[in-house]
């Protein structure tokens, strides 16, 4: 065969497997944008993201001093997903923004993902099979109605992981730069690629495989800035709270509970059987059998995020998103493994069936835990506020006083400050806030307690006029109903809807 | 030579900036008085003019000599407040030269001299009259004369030390010993500053001891915070640490010679997270590998120069950040003047046998202002353990009958709420439940800084 020839059919080869892949994108666009459009609302905690997006647009800058969260605090993040947001909703509504925009995001993950396993196995076939399976990981549907920050982070950090390994073309030096910037400007999750670059290094030492200075530089430059970025962002948390701050400030009795949501089968489940059994089998054939600087990296990775995971570094959902990619990743090692035994093995003809096999098991095995995942109340996608809550808010934000303050439960304070557009006593951002547990404490009280005064000296304390009851709130408290709010001398309800209500009190401690 | 002094007087005039800029920035805040700190104890010990007995709080303490100079009024304010900024200028200029000595390239030497000016234990060293001020300041001297071939004067500022602080001079012996380890010049030198070094320093715990002080309270090893970016005052910053670990690796010279210097480092630097004053050493050896890496990743080759620029920037902005944190930190930080206008009516409405329950970390301000024995300071929890779990029990209890018998136990009379205490009191709920509904407490003064209550019992 000629050279021009094969370069051709080389060529269409991989326009093939691109098309391919463009067909798995889609489909994965598909699959996400019909849950999220099951609801035409959000997770509780999307509405602070939605509130930045807005002021974003409106002013051009992020809400940083928020007046409503807290009765007003200063709120400090990285902005730059909620710019790109921002940007999107110039040219439509934000609601539609927040549902797409995170989701095609989520799902451009298979390119990169495609790129990197080509990058372990140079075999197409392989690597299509695990960008299929990481556009399906289970855990990875739990943010489709979040407007999450989680998905542009594990892009940018897996781009930036195939430039450190693609170091020696001069033009990936610049987009690691770009990237890496990029990174540090969406999310303190920078520090989960950190920690996994040392690790590589440390990895890289262990396996007498030589460090180019190229990547020690780049790993170097990369450590400063994240550090010296998160320090300037979150300077006065870091004044405020020391060494805490890397719990963020999370009241204790959360902070405690932090696996509750999610239990181990469960944790096993949510990754899927398929990538763990693949994956850590990649892992121990990476140092046992055929040592590899691509594979390592990736571990490097998975193990930082393991670490942070362990010590409650890195929040559940973070953090298992982190190490199913990392494992679906290593997948594609063991495939291609698995692929050269039987290549060379008398079943050779069976490849094409071996491939269909895994990813029809791969199927099998996802489809109950992505449903799961979906209707899960506590996690999923569609554990949003209910209609009538948002009726209700609606109602607030024209009828109660500007300056009014709305009692609410912890999850339901982005809502209230999203739609009443009214101060809450607390919600799920817990950075800056003084005596973060007892003001958890005084909220569950309001909810759970049967006597009337100490409900209203709470309610007194923190200015808070009107108290919002969600059956969610109730359910979440295990109680039926508010006990006290029978006593229409102190509790006037002021609207309801299909369940929901909102009260005025009257009273007042002295 | 002229180029050598015309580097001195830039160095010192940069550390003479940063050393005045906290209490410039506060007297333009109309701020008189000097930062919380140890200084307040020190001035208190020096006035009563007791060297070994501290007649206030009513227990002994280590022996230190700068007690016994007896000064007026105008020479008194001149050590509190002068002193300590000239020995930080002295302590440059020595540490410039010493490093002269050591055949080390100049801009290495501005590296590492610009390093320690700008940490922000230097600031917190020089800035007013601390004990650290003068022993940095003799331990720079004593390892110059010894640079110098002058053992008599060297070990003679050396032997200062533990009289001034006895585990000061212990830190200095170990230091100097591990230098020996490390280096094969001097050697003979050092071993005889280290004889004299080592006689002063059981002199000194002789005496201490003969004048009833435990010499086991001067072992004050804690957990700390020493990240000063996120808030430590006697720390580095993070870019220091990787620096310094940087260092650390390249200065990895002949191998396993060396095995016992690092060995030694380590461990002092491991036992520095956990005691101040081998931190503020720590500071001084860290700064000298943390210079050489610094140098070291500005001229090597790059392969991709544009990181270099970056990297190089972004270790001196957050170097720079660093400092810049502390000094807003210290400038803005307790007292004020209205916190100073509380202690003093204490002063005028207590008697002088009672005594204050107040935020330990505000101790040394109030025993130095309202001249009344407070249950509590900085140095309690490591001399009187039983004192400090009173004051947790007192804290923490909802029961008035004991609140009450300890309360009446140690003459407490007052009690300070200020921004330090009061959420230590809200996380104990005792005190402050007591306080609201026993009617057994008075708010006899309030300001914006503190509330006053008076125990009624």
């Amino acid at each position: 065969m000629k050279l021009p020839d094969l370069k051709s059919n080389l060529k269409n080869l991989k326009d093939k497997h691109l098309w391919w892949l463009l067909a798995i994108f889609l489909l994965v666009v598909a699959v996400r944008l019909y849950i999220a459009f099951q609801t035409p609302l959000f997770n509780y905690d999307a509405y602070f993201n939605l509130r930045q997006v807005e002021h974003i647009k409106e002013t051009g800058f992020p809400l940083y001093n928020d007046p409503l969260s807290y009765g007003g605090k200063t709120q400090l993040f990285a902005p730059l997903n909620h710019y790109i947001l921002a940007a999107f909703s110039l040219i439509m509504p934000v609601e539609i923004v927040g549902k797409i925009i995170p989701n095609i995001i989520a799902a451009m993950i298979i390119f990169i993902v495609y790129y990197l396993s080509l990058k372990i196995t140079k075999n197409n076939k392989v690597s299509l099979t695990t960008s299929f399976m990481s556009g399906f990981i289970p855990i990875y549907f739990v943010d489709i109605n979040h407007v999450s920050v989680n998905y542009l982070a594990i892009l940018l950090t897996l781009s930036i992981v195939y430039c450190v390994l693609k170091l020696n073309e001069r033009k990936y030096v610049d987009y690691a730069l770009i990237l890496m910037f990029l990174l540090v400007l969406t999310t303190p999750m920078a520090f989960v690629l950190v920690i996994g670059l040392l690790l590589y290094l440390v990895l890289l030492k262990l396996e007498n495989f030589a460090v180019e200075m190229k990547e020690l530089e780049i790993i170097l430059f990369f450590t400063f800035l994240v550090f010296w970025v998160n320090l300037l962002i979150y300077k006065n948390a870091f004044l405020t709270h020391g060494l805490l701050v890397i719990w963020q400030n999370i009241p204790v009795s959360i902070l405690s509970n932090f696996f509750s949501n999610i239990g181990f089968i469960q944790a096993i489940a949510t990754i899927s059987i398929i990538p763990i059994i693949l994956g850590v089998y990649a892992f121990y054939a990476a140092f046992h059998k055929e040592r590899s600087k691509e594979v390592m990296i990736i571990v490097a990775l998975g193990l930082s995020s393991f670490i942070l995971l362990w010590f409650k570094l890195l929040d559940v959902i973070n953090g298992l998103i982190f190490l199913s990619v990392t494992l679906t990743i290593l997948t594609a090692y063991t495939l291609k493994r698995i692929n050269d035994f039987i290549e060379k093995s008398k079943i050779h003809k069976y490849q094409k069936i071996l491939h269909v096999t895994i990813i029809m098991l791969f199927i099998i095995t996802i489809i109950p835990s992505i449903l799961s995942i979906v209707y899960s109340s506590n996690i999923g996608p569609l554990n949003t506020p209910s209609s009538g809550d948002v009726e209700v808010l609606k109602w607030a934000s024209i009828n109660l006083p500007q300056n009014a303050v709305i009692m609410s439960g912890l999850n339901e304070g982005n809502i209230v400050a999203y739609y009443a557009m009214r101060k809450n006593v607390m919600d799920t951002n817990f950075l800056l806030t003084p005596r973060i547990d007892q003001r958890l404490r005084d909220v569950d009280d309001v909810y759970t307690t049967s006597f009337e005064t100490k409900a209203i000296g709470i309610l007194n304390q923190y200015n808070a006029k009107y108290l919002f009851v969600t059956e969610a709130n109730l359910k979440q408290h295990s109680v039926t109903s508010v006990a006290y709010v029978k006593d229409t001398t102190c509790f006037v309800p002021e609207y309801y809807s299909q369940g929901t209500y909102i009260y005025r009190t009257n009273c007042k401690i002295e | 030579m002229a180029k050598e002094r015309k580097y001195i007087i830039m160095l010192v005039l940069l550390a003479g900036i940063l050393l005045v800029v906290p209490s410039t920035i506060r007297m333009l805040n109309h701020n008189p008085y000097m930062t919380n700190s140890e200084a307040y104890n020190n001035i208190r010990l020096y006035d009563q003019g007791d060297v070994k007995y501290d007649s206030l709080q009513g227990h002994s303490i280590p022996l230190n000599i700068i007690n016994l100079i007896r000064l007026n009024d105008y020479a008194r304010q001149i050590l509190f407040n002068i002193i300590p900024i000239i020995l930080g200028l002295l302590t440059v200029a020595l540490i410039y030269l010493i490093l002269h000595k050591q055949n080390i390239s100049e801009k290495t030497i501005i590296a590492i001299v610009v390093l320690i000016i700008v940490s922000p234990i230097f600031t917190y060293v020089f800035t007013d009259y601390k004990v650290y001020s003068f022993i940095i300041f003799l331990n720079m001297l004593g390892l110059y004369l010894l640079m110098d071939e002058n053992v008599m004067f060297s070990s003679a500022a050396f032997a200062i030390i533990p009289f001034i602080d006895p585990f000061s001079g212990i830190v200095t012996l170990v230091l100097l010993l591990t230098y020996m380890f490390s280096n094969q010049k001097h050697r003979t030198n050092i071993k005889i500053t280290s004889i004299a070094l080592l006689t002063a320093v059981v002199l000194s715990l002789i005496l201490n001891t003969y004048y009833g002080y435990n010499i086991l309270h001067m072992f004050q090893f804690n957990l700390h915070n020493v990240l000063t970016d996120i808030g430590a005052n006697i720390g580095v910053s993070f870019s220091i640490i990787i620096l310094t670990t940087i260092g650390l690796i390249l200065l990895w010279e002949n191998g396993w010679r060396m095995l016992v210097t690092y060995v030694a480092l380590l461990l002092i630097i491991v036992a520095s997270l956990f005691n101040d004053t081998i931190r503020i050493y720590m500071n001084f050896v860290i700064m000298v590998y943390a210079g050489f890496a610094f140098m070291y990743l500005n001229k090597r080759k790059w392969s991709i120069s544009i990181i270099k620029k970056t990297t190089v920037l972004l270790i001196i902005c957050s170097i720079f950040f660093s400092t810049l944190v502390y000094i807003t930190k210290i400038s803005r930080s307790e007292p004020t003047p209205e916190y100073i206008e509380g202690l003093k009516f204490i002063n005028n409405q207590s008697l002088s046998t009672e005594v204050i329950l107040g935020s330990p970390t505000n101790g040394y301000i109030t025993e130095y202002y309202t001249e009344r024995m407070v249950l509590v300071d900085e140095s309690t929890q490591y001399r009187d353990t039983q004192r400090y779990i009173d004051m947790e029990n007192i804290t923490s209890s909802r029961n008035l009958e004991r609140t009450e018998k300890l309360l009446k136990q140690y003459n407490i009379k007052y009690i300070i709420v200020d921004k330090e205490f009061e959420p230590y009191l809200i996380e104990r709920e005792g005190l402050l439940f007591l306080i609201e509904t026993s009617q057994k407490f008075t708010s006899i003064y309030k300001n914006s800084k503190m509330e006053v209550w008076m125990y009624n019992g």
